[in-house]
């Protein structure tokens, strides 16, 4: 799958580590993570507005951490500190990139048809196949159908 | 086109059923539509994009066809929502279709607040009663929150929200009922029932929701009725004698044309009459049409709207069918020991979809990112209902729509500007409303409030009083049966016209006015007493 222009490979790969870190897979549940190559796809496609600006926010928080050459500082307990503590702080205290990220990768993660399916929802359009609704206990009305009338008479 | 004996400026609901009922005198009728006929076939329902989709905004900066206008809203508490196209805002209403009560027309002689409207109840009843019909409105006889009426089809299901709820209700002792809906519950008309698609908001694939593009349009235009889409109208002309000629407008490709006409009837809504009148000047009407009172534009009313979420244990129906379901009057009539008159209806707003209620959680703290991102996710999908109270608001000059000073639309007419500020009696409804809200949560077994919003800032959908009627030139713009006092061949027939706001939807009542107007013309027409 190509990467999308503006992301570096080393970039778009931790993107897809804090993605993971944010919403991260589950077998219990059969769900992906959100560094899930399908998941990223969506991001992107999705994000055609505001990807600069995502991109942009991106550098910005390489360039405040020591830029994407600091290895170690990507690695193990400390990003697992570092991204605990920007999800802690969100939205409020959190850099830039965090307040747009998060919304970005629910509106991608929450489109897929695997997700959708965890929970019940059957994947794809509403339209044709539509829903059923239970009709339930219309003899809950009883109580109502005996009272007075409610409306002011202006006769 | 030559000159026609009617012009009517607007495809939304009150022109839609204007033009069906006057179509049977077999005159020339013509109806000029900013927007196009909309493709059903582009509705979000037939795609997966459905929850991403902004081309079926109800906010028209965000929407921003070339059919649009924009709307400055900087100086308003409520932003003003609406759709541009053929069926006008019925493309994206919820079609919860209560009709006003009686005590609505006779604000004033009961309240002593406002205005009485100088029709009644029951002036309209056989109108709601055609349009009802004509509409297609699902219900159920019986409610004791009104006089006797007759939905022609069964009420929407209940669903496990409404149970819900209606339980809720019962255990206050609090009136609730099947609401009325323009929804399709069986075959109807040759439409085809509700699929429970749950996306009314943002137009019906079905076609199970009557919006006038699939009710009345189609009727109107078989018995003859001419409606051109893409043509803005700049400005209602008028003659020497003070009579409007017709109007000035543009097509799709910005060229300009002039139409004339023998009558002009305004039906652009509570945001868009006002400024088309206003921007329609003349050395007879400096101040702009039929302006003489200078109430034109005056006395917005919009129903502010107290919303109240929560979070229950055991799933709902999540988005599975139409958004509305039951609703309840308890609270509609003024009681003076709660310390504002008048009152307020209580929606029920099923749920959400996967993407929105995702994004709920995570405005609202409830959906953290991480460890338990899933587990709490799982606590909310098909878990959340709210309910909606529709407080009536009552009619204040210094709320009013002007024309913006530098804003424009793609024709270069003059934007709509909102002034609005709610006032002491909204704000008191909305505070005991949103109370009630939590109360009826708490009685549901809900788990926990995860949002309100008092007033609901984006929820501007209900534009009225701003061309408002009454017998008297210096309090109203138009008579009692829609005609402008100044300019005797110039109507206007949408919200515009309400003289107070009532605390319900206001399309049922928009359209059976406007069959109402159609009927008193029709009469007036027979006598030849129409432009006395």
């Amino acid at each position: 799958m190509s990467i999308k222009p503006g992301f570096s490979k080393d970039e778009e790969q931790l993107l897809k580590q804090i993605a993971a870190s944010v919403i991260p897979p589950s077998t219990e549940r059969s769900l992906p993570g959100a560094d899930d190559e399908e998941v990223f796809q969506r991001l992107y496609s999705n994000t055609t507005d505001a990807l600069n600006s995502l991109l942009n926010a991106f550098h910005e928080l390489l360039e405040s951490e020591g830029g994407i050459s600091a290895a170690s500082h990507w690695k193990a307990e400390k990003f697992n500190d570092w991204i605990s503590n920007q999800i802690e702080s969100w939205p409020a205290q959190s850099h830039v990139f965090f307040k747009l990220f998060f919304p970005l990768i629910i509106r991608a993660y929450y489109k897929d048809e695997r997700v959708h399916k965890a929970y019940n929802r059957r994947p794809g359009p509403p339209f044709p196949e539509g829903y059923e609704l239970s009709d339930e206990d219309w003899g809950l009305l009883e109580e109502v159908r005996g009272r007075p009338s409610l409306y002011k008479s202006c006769d | 086109m030559k000159d026609v004996d009617v012009l009517i400026i607007g495809g939304g609901a009150s022109a839609a059923a204007f033009a069906w009922s006057l179509a049977d005198t077999k005159m020339k009728i013509l109806c000029l539509e900013q927007g196009d006929w909309v493709d059903h076939g582009n509705y979000p329902a037939m795609s997966s994009d459905f929850e991403l989709r902004d081309d079926f905004s109800f906010d028209p900066n965000i929407r921003k066809s070339s059919a649009d206008y924009p709307v400055n809203n900087e100086d308003s508490d409520i932003a003003a929502a609406n759709f541009n196209g053929v069926g006008g805002g019925t493309i994206l209403y919820a079609a919860h279709f209560p009709r006003l009560h009686p005590s609505d027309f006779r604000v004033r002689t009961l309240d002593g607040v406002a205005e009485d409207w100088p029709i009644d109840y029951e002036t309209l009843t056989p109108f709601y009663e055609l349009n009802d019909r004509m509409m297609g409105v699902s219900g159920l006889a019986g409610d004791p929150a009104y006089p006797p009426k007759q939905a022609p089809m069964p009420p929407i299901p209940l669903g496990k929200s409404g149970s819900a709820l209606a339980r809720a209700y019962n255990k206050l002792g609090w009136h609730w009922w099947p609401a009325d809906c323009a929804i399709n519950t069986t075959e109807y008309e040759g439409r085809d029932k509700c699929i429970n698609i749950g996306l009314c908001g943002s137009g019906c694939a079905q076609g199970a929701k009557g919006s006038v593009d699939v009710t009345y349009w189609p009727e109107a235009i078989r018995q003859g009725v001419h409606l051109k889409t893409n043509c803005r109208v700049q400005e209602v002309t008028v003659g020497p004698d003070g009579m409007a000629t017709g109007v000035i407008y543009f097509d799709a490709n910005g060229n300009t044309h002039r139409q004339s006409a023998q009558m002009v009837v305004v039906a652009c809504n509570g945001i868009g009459t006002p400024r088309l009148l206003l921007n329609s000047k003349s050395s007879l009407f400096p101040d702009g049409l039929a302006n003489r009172s200078g109430l034109v534009g005056k006395n917005l009313m919009f129903h502010p709207y107290a919303t109240v979420e929560a979070r229950f244990k055991d799933a709902l129906d999540g988005s599975r069918g139409p958004l509305k379901g039951i609703q309840s009057h308890e609270f509609y009539e003024t009681d003076t020991a709660r310390g504002f008159v008048r009152g307020f209806s209580i929606e029920m707003h099923r749920g959400h979809g996967p993407l929105t209620t995702a994004m709920i959680g995570l405005l609202t703290g409830r959906l953290p990112m991480g460890t338990n991102h899933h587990e709490a996710y799982s606590q909310l999908a098909d878990r959340i209902m709210a309910v909606a109270a529709v407080c009536e608001d009552l009619p204040e000059e210094s709320n009013f729509v002007s024309l913006d000073g530098s804003l424009t639309d793609g024709n270069g007419i003059p934007a709509p500007k909102i002034n609005y500020k709610l006032g002491e009696n909204s704000r008191k409804i909305l505070g005991f409303a949103e109370a009630r809200g939590r109360e009826l949560f708490e009685a549901a077994g809900a788990e926990e409030i995860i949002r309100t919003q008092s007033p609901m800032p984006m929820a501007g959908w209900h534009n009225l009083g701003t061309a408002r009627m009454g017998t008297d030139p210096e309090k109203s713009v138009v008579n009692e049966w829609g005609r402008s006092h100044d300019v005797k061949n110039l109507f206007v027939i949408d919200g515009s016209l309400f003289v107070t706001s009532g605390g319900v939807n206001p399309t049922s009542t928009i359209q059976a006015l406007s069959l109402y107007i159609a009927d008193s013309i029709k009469t007036r027409l027979s006598n030849a007493s129409l432009f006395d």
